[in-house]
């Protein structure tokens, strides 16, 4: 799978909500209650980031029955993915200081 | 006077029979939200990539039911509305990504193109021609029928020549038409 996937805004709200939520991991609802992002966009996105090996998965470990719900499946940044994290708020940072010159 | 009291006492009866009953109906299928949307999100990941079906179902079915559970039943039917969406980006995405590995899928991709072109050859070849043929047919009907219904209306009486004029032009349309009809029989 070479090449960068598509940074959109919604692709790095969504790299900002795990990121923030480091140590810690995520699963699919706190995701999408903390970017504001509906399954239709959220789902894809983090497909993306799994196949570039951006983002790792894993089940929850949890006895269904005893617990009277289903496993979730949890996210977190893999060391890529917190180096293009930063790449990002770097390059932000640096057009955020260009913007007033460029204005 | 007791007549239209009557009336009215059983209008309110009937508001309030029917205001219950539309409540009980509409709690009911409140509380079948969730199950719907489970359904969605069972028939949804269907569409999806058979190696990665069984692990987006698990996952999206948590999600509605957690949802389903925080008492936002109409959320969670929205929610799986948009894995419908999810699903088919996915399934488009490992469609595009996967290489050509075996024969079957080359041949899987051959036959696609062939169905598609005999799907184009067939409307071209015969869909278009014969709803060219069909439509001129209807309009030049259409036009024998319009001249047709002006020369009886009257309008000869009064202006006999104009009248003459389009009876011969009807005769002569109408003797083209046949020939023409003729014609096509005689070809196909």
């Amino acid at each position: 799978m070479g090449g960068t996937p598509r940074m959109t805004t919604a692709s790095k709200l969504v790299l900002s909500a795990l990121a923030d939520s480091a140590p810690d991991e995520s699963y699919g609802l706190d995701i999408a209650k903390a970017t504001g992002l509906r399954s239709g966009s959220l789902y894809p996105i983090l497909q993306r980031f799994e196949e570039r090996g951006w983002v790792e998965s894993r089940w929850e470990e949890l006895d269904e029955s005893a617990a009277g719900r289903r496993r979730r499946r949890y996210y977190s940044l893999t060391g890529l993915g917190v180096t293009v994290v930063h790449e990002l708020d770097n390059a932000q940072a640096w057009f955020g200081e260009l913007g007033p010159t460029l204005s | 006077m007791i007549a239209a009291g009557a009336l009215q006492l059983l209008g309110t009866l009937g508001g309030l029979v029917v205001t219950v009953l539309l409540g009980v109906i509409a709690n009911e299928l409140h509380s079948q939200i969730p199950r719907l949307a489970r359904q969605i999100v069972r028939l949804t990941t269907r569409f999806l990539p058979p190696d990665i079906r069984h692990r987006h179902s698990e996952e999206w079915l948590e999600h509605v039911d957690s949802l389903a559970t925080e008492e936002k039943k109409l959320f969670a039917l929205v929610w799986a509305m948009g894995c419908l969406r999810s699903a088919s980006a996915m399934r488009l995405r490992a469609f595009a990504t996967r290489p050509l590995r075996s024969v079957s899928l080359l041949t899987g991709q051959l036959v696609q193109v062939g169905v598609s072109l005999a799907l184009i050859g067939w409307s071209f070849l015969i869909a278009v021609p014969a709803l060219s043929l069909l439509s001129a047919t209807t309009g030049l009907w259409l036009l024998l029928m319009v001249l047709n219904e002006w020369d009886e209306e009257g309008v000869r009486a009064e202006h006999a020549v104009d009248a003459s004029w389009r009876g011969s032009l009807l005769l002569k349309a109408k003797s083209l038409l046949r020939r023409a009809v003729r014609r096509l029989i005689a070809v196909f």
